[in-house]
């Protein structure tokens, strides 16, 4: 905690703490909730940008910066569904997972420093996609947990949107992941815990993508299956080397 | 009764059956890897298979057999779901929202067979060379380092490194720039900058690979993206406009 306080003599962690306060105003649903919403995503994408132009390269290398982008894709992501169903509750729902986020990435130890074997354009690439479709796989979260509260079907609909919309980035991710192991490993696959549970999350999305199409399971029980997505995504992020253990990637 | 058969691999019932064991096998595995660390350490030096066939201890490695033949069993549903989507009619107007799940079963087929020949027929060890002082790690092929450049941190370790390798076939040569995340390919295999060993003077560590699924597989996952992407395309631009 007071490492986090220190680190705040920099601009760009008080970019990230300005932006976790105006995302915090949203949840007091007053009137000008949106626009507090619109300001925090803008503050949380200039920081993000000066975070990269201060290290010289995309700053997805470590878990400091990568859970604070996880956050701003989910705010990104709960901002396009808000537009397209016109429903502030997922705004409202959703914002307090995006100040979490950035809460722990705020107390993460930041290491600003890069391993040559992660310094290549297909690792960028990779954990932009593969970052950018958990914040996808979040609002579907949010607006399937909202599904299920309320029955409104406009709301399902949105929940089926945004995981194919993540799963498919997903997919993007694992492929673009699986060139860049090849340049720098010799291999696509390893057998690891974090190459299972990957492939399991993957797995995981293409069974609710299937059994959306089962009359069974139309309605809550798909619902409910899509609402765990984001859950194994971050298993398999967060839980995988620690509650389960996975030696780190290497040769 | 095969009519029934038929009917029983293609329903989604199956393929959501399916998805599920699958699940199922790799918890398992995700839980026994780190249990029995040792044992696995060498699993990825080495084909899948020749691995499995030298490592039968089968209280451990049955969830890899079992994960084989549900992702087998699988590839199966999905050729057959593949085929009894051919002999459909199809109308203009859903051709693509149809297609394109096709062209996705594809690419995880091609991935499956991307595995199959890397787990049947791969290649990969590790050479220390030192500069100047060639060697041949295939018939026919000789690999001498040129250069090498070491960057060391503060603590003294190295930080960054790179080298040139000259590589020999046939009396073709060539001078390529090796570095980590950065291989060289050349004669059907790929040459990795693993590490640098600090004895008297740097020695490089290289790993050289042949990979024969990995053509396959990229090309699995470019289908992928394609009928996913396509499909997304289908599925709701079209219905907005």
């Amino acid at each position: 905690m007071i490492e986090a306080f220190a680190e705040l003599q920099e601009l760009s962690s008080w970019l990230l703490l300005a932006a976790a306060i105006l995302y915090i105003l949203v949840i007091g649903e007053s009137r000008y909730a949106k626009y507090y919403f619109w300001a925090g995503l803008l503050i949380h994408g200039v920081n993000f940008l000066m975070r990269g132009l201060d290290l010289g390269w995309v700053p997805l290398a470590e878990k400091h910066d990568t859970i604070s982008f996880i956050g701003f894709s989910l705010a990104l992501s709960l901002a396009y569904a808000e537009r397209k169903t016109r429903n502030d509750r997922l705004l409202l729902f959703g914002t307090p997972l995006v100040v979490a986020f950035l809460f722990i990435s705020f107390l993460s130890r930041r290491q600003d420093e890069i391993s040559p074997f992660l310094n290549s354009t297909w690792f960028f690439l990779h954990s932009v996609t593969y970052f950018g479709s958990l914040g996808m796989l979040g609002a579907g979260m949010v607006a399937g947990g909202l599904f299920l509260h309320g029955r409104v079907s406009e709301l399902e609909q949105m929940q089926y949107r945004m995981l194919l919309y993540g799963w498919i980035i997903y997919t993007v991710a694992l492929v673009l992941g699986s060139i860049w192991f090849f340049v720098a490993y010799g291999t696509y696959w390893l057998w690891t815990s974090k190459e299972l549970w990957s492939t399991l999350t993957w797995f995981y999305l293409g069974m609710y993508a299937h059994a959306r199409l089962m009359p069974r399971f139309r309605g809550w029980p798909a619902a409910a299956m899509g609402t765990l997505g984001f859950a194994f995504a971050l298993f398999t992020y967060f839980g995988v080397g620690t509650v389960i253990p996975s030696p780190p990637t290497a040769f | 009764m095969l009519n029934t058969l038929y009917r029983f691999l293609v329903s989604l019932s199956t393929v959501f059956w399916s998805f599920a064991l699958l699940l199922g096998l790799m918890l398992v595995g995700s839980l026994m890897l780190p249990e029995n660390l040792a044992f696995f350490s060498g699993i990825d030096d080495e084909p899948l298979f020749r691995w499995l066939l030298a490592n039968a201890e089968i209280t451990k490695v049955w969830w890899i057999w079992a994960l084989v033949a549900g992702i087998a069993w699988l590839g199966l549903s999905t050729v057959l779901c593949t085929l009894d989507f051919l002999r459909t009619r199809l109308s203009r107007v859903r051709f693509l929202l149809r297609v394109t799940p096709q062209v996705m079963h594809l690419g995880v087929l091609f991935v499956m067979l991307g595995h199959l020949l890397t787990g049947s027929y791969g290649f990969k060890t590790d050479y220390m060379v030192r500069k100047g002082d060639p060697i041949e790690p295939l018939e026919n092929i000789r690999l001498t380092l040129e250069n090498l450049d070491l960057t060391l941190d503060e603590l003294g370790l190295a930080a960054d490194w790179r080298a040139d390798l000259r590589l020999e076939e046939q009396g073709q040569s060539v001078t390529r720039q090796i570095r980590p995340a950065g291989p060289v390919y050349f004669g059907g295999l790929g040459f990795y900058f693993k590490s640098v060993a600090m004895e008297e003077e740097p020695v490089a560590v290289l790993r050289i690979c042949r990979d024969p699924g990995a053509p396959w597989a990229l090309a699995g996952g470019i289908l992928l993206i394609m009928g996913g992407t396509a499909f997304l395309y289908a599925r709701f631009r079209k219905s907005e406009a």
